[in-house]
């Protein structure tokens, strides 16, 4: 498995990359007024509008800082559904191999640990493995949801990306 | 941009492998390159880690937001060669490898023209047969010309279907991508029988290349060494 390493507060976490379909420099993004902290806005992608979640701010409360290293992962929570929603996080640019053998239990029941279910000891040292299903804060599955809902009920076609 | 790069010491470009005057740093005996040294990767990093430029943001931001453009979905990709004077293409997922010429042993009663013999593939042997044969294509002028005799000339290694043929060629090209768009019917009205192994023809540096149809040359070729 190729896993994808992004940092937040020097702790480095990890992806699998099949779950990401671009990754986009960071770019400046329309406010949502009254939307959660960790969600900074809306990009535009090719046209399209694409919902951005700031992964320090959900992980760590502290937004993502403008580095060069700054990266947003485009990925597909719902995967039948083309909605894209974009992870802003900072220092992507490394991916490495993995494989099952590498992953460690936290030892730290699921439920109270959030997201990060598996770690992997890595020479460089702990990387801790993000469950995208598991990374999208409820309200935020719900709303995407909803958009799904009412893409399908304006004209009875499904809204594609 | 500027004030952040002037944190970083360039000593690669004062006393390492690219300095203008002596390379006398110390650790360049032990890394061999400054590539390999940790303080080249640490000002690498540090570049990474560094705030973005003025104007970044925007260039990105209008980046991302230009429309997708139309990509080039279906690439086709062939091995080119020559056999003779006839430029030829057969794609490139069927291809094992070109080697040298090697020795041909030729195989006793066996009377087939197309079945040249059988030739060292790695320690294997292998069918070798003549696709000009096949294809009715002569050595021509081209390969007549050349003044040391062998010098282009390599084999080919195909397999398809678990059929596996070794041919010898007059020159081989390497790789050409194209659009599967780009390729036209071949001439229907020719007379040379080659042409009934050919899915279309492509132009390249203004010469017409046959893209050899490997659906059909591999079952007349399995025939021809019968």
């Amino acid at each position: 498995m190729m896993m994808l390493l992004f940092k937040v507060n020097s702790g480095r976490y990890g992806l699998d990359v099949a779950d990401v379909v671009e990754l986009v420099p960071y770019v400046s993004m329309q406010s949502l007024p009254k939307a959660p902290e960790y969600i900074p806005g809306l990009m535009n992608y090719r046209g399209k509008i694409v919902p951005v979640v700031d992964l320090a701010m959900l992980i760590n409360n502290s937004p993502v800082r403008q580095l060069m290293s700054s990266r947003i992962i485009l990925i597909k929570p719902v995967k039948s559904n083309r909605r894209y929603v974009g992870l802003l996080a900072e220092n992507v640019t490394e991916i490495i191999r993995v494989t099952e053998d590498d992953f460690t239990d936290t030892g730290i029941d699921p439920e109270s640990s959030a997201f990060v279910e598996k770690v992997v000891m890595h020479p460089d040292g702990l990387i801790q493995y993000v469950d995208i299903s598991k990374l999208l804060p409820s309200e935020v599955s719900a709303m995407l949801q909803k958009q799904v809902a009412d893409d399908v009920s304006d004209d009875g076609h499904p809204y594609v990306i | 941009m500027a004030e952040k790069n002037r944190n970083i010491d360039d000593c690669w470009n004062r006393i390492g492998v690219w300095a203008k005057g002596s390379r006398d740093c110390p650790k360049l005996q032990d890394v061999g390159h400054c590539v390999n040294c940790e303080v080249f990767s640490s000002a690498g990093r540090q570049l990474l880690e560094s705030e973005a430029p003025r104007g970044y943001l925007e260039e990105w931001t209008k980046f991302c937001a230009a429309e997708q453009q139309e990509k080039n979905q279906q690439a086709g990709s062939v091995i080119l060669f020559r056999l003779g004077d006839e430029w030829l293409g057969i794609e490139t997922r069927i291809l094992d490898e070109v080697m040298s010429i090697r020795s041909i042993h030729s195989v006793p009663h066996r009377k087939s023209s197309i079945l040249r013999g059988l030739t060292n593939v790695r320690g294997e042997l292998q069918m070798c047969v003549s696709i000009g044969q096949l294809m009715n294509i002569t050595r021509g002028e081209i390969t007549g010309s050349n003044v040391v005799k062998g010098v282009y000339e390599r084999m080919v290694v195909t397999s398809y279907e678990g059929l596996r043929f070794v041919f010898p060629v007059s020159e081989v090209r390497g790789v050409y991508r194209f659009d599967l768009n780009e390729m036209k019917e071949a001439p229907s009205t020719a007379m040379n029988c080659s042409v009934h192994y050919l899915k279309g023809m492509l132009l390249w540096e203004n010469r017409h290349v046959g893209v050899i149809d490997h659906e059909l040359l591999f079952p007349a070729l399995g025939r021809g060494i019968m």
